[in-house]
């Protein structure tokens, strides 16, 4: 505990060079920092917690073996991102061969009582009645599920998480336009797939 | 001037604030004039802000303990990273480098096998100098009694063993002396170990390093793999375009190479594939 209050104020940079010597306090620090914005964006674009928490804990472990090779021009921020990013479009990539579709998790997620939020979910407060925030949500998701997976990391990486398109170029290993190009698509996909179903 | 269609292929950077002032200011004038335009923008907002508006993620309470269970061993392990501060790192590799000179030096002045087993029995053991029974010299090789020292009886029984030509294969000896003594204890190894296998290699300029028995190439930092069974379309038609792949493919079983942006593993034919 007491190496983890040292650990706090010092910048990412640092820490990163005081795992390298072998301090997993400092280890511990980065993870605390950083690992509900790798889970968030995992999330939204995985759309299921099982896979989100098994690929944010490897990009985390993958972080760990090869802090050596993090050489601080990204942020590292960037850098864990770009690691889950990886990790994330095989694990779709893999499911989609074995014939698993991401839709079955979002449709059990549907499933989950009203006002109960699956592990790891807080809900805002809101006004709206807790069934129709619930339909809502599913209608946000199952149209986020839609898009392309190429399309959704690269959206979710900017509304989730707020990166710049350099940044999001970096973690979809892909030119800027290109990011660009997809976000456009993503939003004016996610609009008509909204507007069919009566939510705009 | 540009159409509708081209200017709300910007919108999204607009959004996002990602476009030059000057085409900034060229899409805010047409928007002035277009309200098929600023409504396509709109809804375009609405849906941003709906999803910005969705519950809050965040990891499960228990992420980062799972984490450390999940790197316990590696933990473990780190100690041994924190005696050896990086300083320190010159003078180990001075030391190995000793060490390997140290052994090639004894190769190139060590004695024929023979003569070079009996004198490291002599030396290891320092048996009291006895003579050899008629009986345990007759079981040593023609040419190997009359360099043997005097040993201990059991010394010289382990001296003879070590010079006989063609030691029993353990499953086939006979089962009752294999039984009585194993055979490790009758048969020391007396011989040098074998040099260690490299770790490091260059194909085609590239650099490969073993670790943890994968075959790494320079540059790699434990990004997601394209799996390439070798037994797989995938892996013949990546050699013919590159047949550089094939030397890299014979590093061993398993090979991670960068092409094109994309970390390939050269794995095992499916078939052959441990579980």
């Amino acid at each position: 505990m007491v190496l983890l209050k040292e650990a706090h104020g010092r910048s990412d940079a640092d820490l990163a060079e005081q795992c390298r010597d072998g301090d997993d306090a400092a280890f511990d620090e980065l993870v605390h920092r950083h690992k509900d914005r790798v889970y968030r964006v995992v999330y939204r674009f995985l759309g299921n917690h099982d896979d989100a928490r098994d690929v944010a804990q490897e990009a985390f472990v993958r972080a760990y073996h090869n802090m050596r090779s993090y050489s601080g021009q990204a942020s590292m921020a960037t850098w864990l991102l770009t690691i889950a990013s990886n990790l994330a479009r095989n694990r779709l990539r893999d499911q989609h061969r074995k014939g698993r579709d991401k839709g079955v998790s979002l449709e059990a997620l549907a499933e989950t009582a009203p006002g109960v939020p699956p592990d790891g979910v807080i809900v805002h407060d809101t006004p709206r009645s807790a069934a129709e925030f619930r339909e809502l949500e599913e209608n946000l998701e199952k149209c986020l599920a839609a898009l392309p997976d190429t399309h959704r990391l690269v959206f979710a990486l900017r509304v989730f998480d707020g990166l710049c398109y350099e940044e999001i170029a970096e973690c979809a290993d892909c030119a800027e336009g290109t990011v660009k190009s997809r976000l456009n698509q993503a939003r004016r996909r996610l609009g008509e797939c909204l507007r069919a179903r009566g939510v705009i | 001037m540009r159409s509708c269609e081209a200017i709300q292929e910007e919108f999204s950077a607009l959004l996002d604030g990602e476009l030059p002032p000057d085409v900034r200011a060229e899409i805010e004038t047409h928007l002035f004039g277009c309200a098929e335009c600023l409504r396509a923008l709109g809804g375009m907002k609405k849906v941003d802000d709906l999803y910005r508006a969705m519950a809050a993620v965040s990891a499960p309470a228990d992420f980062e303990a799972r984490l450390k269970q999940r790197l316990r061993p590696a933990i473990r392990r780190a100690p041994a990273r924190k005696t050896m501060p990086r300083r320190l790192w010159p003078l180990a590799l001075a030391a190995g480098l000793l060490v390997v000179l140290s052994f090639f030096v004894m190769r190139v002045q060590a004695p024929a096998p023979d003569q070079f087993q009996l004198t490291q029995a002599q030396e290891t053991f320092e048996a009291p100098k006895r003579l050899l029974t008629e009986a345990e010299t007759a079981r040593a090789p023609a040419g190997a009694a009359p360099m043997a020292p005097p040993l201990s009886s059991m010394d010289q029984e382990r001296s003879l063993d070590i010079a006989l030509p063609a030691p029993p294969i353990p499953e086939l000896a006979d089962t009752a002396e294999s039984a009585a003594a194993p055979v490790d204890a009758v048969r020391p190894r007396a011989v040098a170990s074998p040099p260690a296998p490299p770790t490091a290699a260059q194909i085609a300029g590239r650099a490969f390093s073993l670790v943890e028995e994968v075959w790494q190439e320079q540059g790699y930092a434990g990004e997601p793999v394209m799996p390439l069974p070798r037994d797989s379309a995938a892996f013949t038609a990546l050699c013919d375009a590159h047949p550089e792949l094939l030397q890299m493919a014979a590093l061993g079983p398993r090979v991670v190479f960068q092409l094109q942006n994309i970390w390939y593993r050269i794995e095992p034919a499916a078939d052959s594939a441990p579980h």
